[in-house]
């Protein structure tokens, strides 16, 4: 029982690492915390549910497409609201306001358009076959979901390590002031990291079905608070630092609904509140505020 | 001052005799009662978020903390309901206190952290673990001391109270003291402003202020769900309310509440999702257009707004 | 000399910001009435000294009396009720409310003592802003900025002030006006100490002058003495 816990703690840590990775990327680029983020990862449910039930799209494929669309959307997004926002006199504030608006908004459109119900992807999907760990059986798609999440880690590091934007962004994320002067386009990098922490949200709702059961419209707002508690518990604006928040998060829950399954619901909420009492900087990484 | 003083009253006092008399010729008293009580919360928000800058997203816990109180001392206590009110206004301070070190942190780290600890709340008052205390999901019936016109009165005196205090504290030398708060923590601290201290006093009179009305409001329905009294839609009105009219005023909770609960209820209640999106987009307009609320347009043109 | 006349005493301050210790035993006295200029490159550590006294950074170690109480690790606001205040090399007013109300905080909340008016319309006709006092602060140049400063400072009835860097970026003029005004102030008692870049403004003020370089006081006494010492020489045109 404990084996098992802990490896299915590791796989779903993993998956939600992928789910605040989106989250932190936006919040160490600009600054802003981005309320909606679990409206996206919503949104990249839908966008899967409807392209399999229609077209019998296997989600794999879908990651593909919802980078195309959710890069355009975070690039539409960013250059509506965020160079007004950044003028504005409090700048983290109002943006707080302003993403938990537009997280009412897509949350509306989309019940208004197909209903408050919950909706599925089978989860043989990716095949009937399990496979095991140290005689642990786990179904086939938690092994696809891990893989899929490592892989995108790893495509989050090349990026920032071994591109150009990706070096852009990461000057961005030590002082905007300075990329100004130095030259950087600093609204362009910016908008195209909004759209990559959008892809990042949406290719988490993706595989929500195999790791969560089910998709519904308003999950949102309380995968938005997992993921902040997460991206806290690792270190704030820091993306490669939610994947250790993701793994604590994992194993905490795991266990919590190994054993202590009834006030399992509550994790999130308590560990995000004494994370950001009494260790504010994170488990990891120097803190990046001054209050 | 004392003019100005004066003249807020004269807004308290017309608002009171309104809905004082209001229920004698419009017999939608549901709408009334929702009304009052949206105006209170929203004055309430006011004097934590208009004066001191902390959003408290979480707002809602205060309210179901209240509700929950009150009732809890109806059943379990056998008090009388006024009494049973307050004391709800007692329990919403209770969980105030508890909260209080959430105020070291700042901005939107607070707001988030409130709404997650309203969300606590929630599961924690939910858990079918505590039934025999809260009744876990499956609500609370009040049935025994129903009575929808001494709960309508009741609302009103707490709708008067928020209004007083929210009078007091935008013409006093605390009220002051929390804008120099909001503007400047340090600056405050160095004029000699106990931060921590006029901090609290107003947190503590925002959760009570709540807390009275989610009393107030379980009396009013008496049979209501946990997610009744936790929903988030309550924090995400009274915050639209607040910022549509303009905080650190009077008038401007009061004016964003008269009109957009007006509005909701004119349009009525069948798709609530309408006003979700409607909200949505009321706020991203807001943000980037009229931060201050529609109050500002006249304090722009130098009017003084109560 | 006496212990009982000192009004700051300051013995092996220390403040650590992570592993940097930008105070590191620093020793620093005044006595009452007087002006101690406090002079020192850039990381020396003068404003965070000034920040660690008055309450604003919590220290790590070390001693502070002042007036004879210790205020080692005590609140800002509770330090400024002892009768110390301070003013902010970048001010910082509260923008959103005017002049009047920026002192009006001040005098009500900094000092029991004294008929509130009185005490705005004091501080503010010392710092010659009050023909400018419905005005918001954020509407202030910054050379008033740091007048309304000192303005609030003085509204709360301080025995002692610590004043960082008032002259940067003025000037000439206003140079003098302000020096001027310090000495003023001086003379109905005040104590400060004036932390200061410009040599030739310290000049004005003091012949009492402590130099700091990476976070202790590495020298005392004038300013021609200062001018003379290799240490002192050597800190400020580098090595």
């Amino acid at each position: 029982m404990f084996e098992y816990t802990v490896l299915a703690g590791i796989m779903y840590g993993l998956y939600f690492g992928l789910v605040g990775i989106g989250l932190n990327l936006i919040f160490g680029v600009m600054r802003m915390i981005n309320l909606a983020h679990g409206d996206f990862i919503m949104l990249g449910a839908f966008l899967a549910y409807w392209l399999f039930h229609l077209f019998g799209i296997n989600p794999l494929f879908v990651i593909a497409i919802s980078c195309v669309v959710f890069l355009f959307l975070g690039i539409a997004f960013y250059y509506i609201f965020v160079p007004r926002l950044l003028k504005s006199k409090d700048p983290e504030m109002l943006s707080f306001i302003l993403f938990f608006g537009l997280s009412q908004v897509i949350e509306a459109i989309i019940i208004l358009s197909f209903g408050n119900n919950q909706r599925s992807i089978p989860s043989n999907t990716f095949g009937h076959s399990t496979f095991s760990i140290f005689g642990n059986r786990f179904p086939i798609s938690w092994l696809i979901v891990t893989i899929v999440a490592i892989v995108v880690f790893i495509a989050v590091y090349w990026y920032f390590y071994h591109t150009k934007l990706g070096y852009a962004t990461r000057a961005i994320m030590a002082s905007r002031d300075e990329s100004l002067v130095s030259g950087i386009n600093v609204n362009r990098v910016s908008a195209f990291a909004f759209g990559i922490g959008l892809i990042l949200a949406s290719i988490a709702g993706i595989f929500s079905f195999f790791m969560m059961g089910a998709a519904y419209p308003s999950m949102g707002t309380n995968l938005t608070v997992i993921s902040f508690a997460i991206i806290v518990l690792g270190s704030l604006g820091n993306p490669m630092g939610t994947i250790i928040g993701g793994l604590i998060y994992g194993l905490a829950i795991m266990f919590m609904q190994t054993y202590l399954s009834s006030w399992s619901n509550l994790l999130p909420y308590l560990l995000l509140i004494a994370v950001m009492l009494f260790k504010p900087e994170g488990l990891i990484g120097k803190t990046v505020r001054s209050a | 001052m004392l003019k100005k003083r004066i003249g807020s009253f004269g807004i308290i006092l017309i608002i009171a005799l309104i809905f004082i008399f209001l229920p004698f010729v419009y017999n939608n008293q549901s709408f009334l009662f929702n009304m009052m009580l949206y105006i209170a919360l929203a004055e309430g928000l006011n004097i934590i978020y208009g004066f001191t800058g902390y959003l408290p997203f979480g707002y809602v816990g205060f309210f179901g903390a209240g509700a929950y109180s009150a009732s809890l001392a109806i059943l379990f206590l056998h008090f009388p309901p006024l009494l049973s009110i307050f004391i709800g206004g007692m329990g919403a301070l209770l969980v105030g206190v508890v909260l209080m070190p959430l105020l070291k942190l700042s901005g939107a780290y607070f707001a988030i952290a409130n709404l997650a600890a309203s969300q606590a709340l929630y599961y924690i008052v939910a858990n079918p673990n505590l039934e025999s205390i809260t009744h876990g999901p499956y609500g609370i019936s009040l049935a025994s001391v129903y009575n929808p016109h001494a709960s309508y009165y009741t609302m009103l005196a707490v709708l008067v109270l928020s209004m007083i205090i929210v009078l007091f504290i935008r013409t006093s030398n605390f009220g002051l003291s929390l804008l120099a708060i909001k503007e400047d923590r340090i600056t405050a601290s160095l004029a000699g402003v106990n931060v921590a201290k006029a901090r609290a006093i107003a947190w503590g009179l925002s959760a009570f202020i709540a807390g009275l009305s989610g009393a107030s409001f379980a009396w009013y329905v008496s049979v209501f769900y946990p997610g009744t009294v936790f929903s988030l839609n309550i924090s995400v009105i009274v915050i639209v309310f607040a910022l549509f009219g303009g905080i650190g005023t009077i008038a401007g909770p009061l004016v964003g509440s008269l009109i957009l609960y007006s509005f909701y209820n004119f349009i009525g209640i069948s798709t609530p999702q309408y006003f979700q999106l409607l909200y949505g987009i009321l706020i991203i307009v807001l943000v980037l257009f009229l931060p201050d609320g529609i109050t500002s347009i006249l304090q722009k043109r130098k009017i003084y707004v109560p | 000399m006496s212990l009982n006349n000192l009004m700051l005493n300051v013995e092996g301050l220390i403040k650590e910001f992570g592993n940097f210790r930008a105070l590191d035993g620093a020793d620093i006295s005044v006595k009452e009435g007087k002006i101690l200029g406090l002079a020192g490159p850039n990381g020396s550590g003068k404003t965070t000294f000034i920040n660690v006294v008055s309450g604003v950074y919590k220290p790590n170690g070390g001693k502070i009396f002042f007036n004879g109480k210790s205020i080692y690790k005590l609140e800002p606001h509770k330090i400024v009720h002892l009768g110390l205040n301070r003013t902010f090399q970048v001010p910082k007013p509260l923008s959103g409310l005017t002049v009047e109300q920026n002192v009006k905080v001040a005098a009500v909340y900094g000092s029991k003592e004294g008929n509130t008016k009185d005490k705005i319309n004091s501080a503010l006709s010392s710092v010659e802003l009050d023909n400018v006092k419905h005005k918001e602060a954020s509407s202030l140049t910054s050379a008033q900025q740091k007048l309304l400063g000192l303005a609030r400072a003085l509204a709360t009835n301080p025995k002692m002030l610590l004043i960082d860097e008032i002259a940067a970026g003025l000037n000439q003029h206003e140079l003098k006006r302000i020096a001027d005004m310090l000495i003023k102030l001086n003379k109905f008692g005040i104590t400060m100490i004036v932390v200061e870049h410009l040599m030739s403004f310290l000049d004005i003020l003091t012949d009492d002058v402590v130099v700091m370089n990476a976070g202790v006081n590495l020298f005392r006494g004038s300013i021609k003495e200062a001018s003379m010492n290799e240490k002192v020489v050597e800190v400020f045109l580098g090595r």
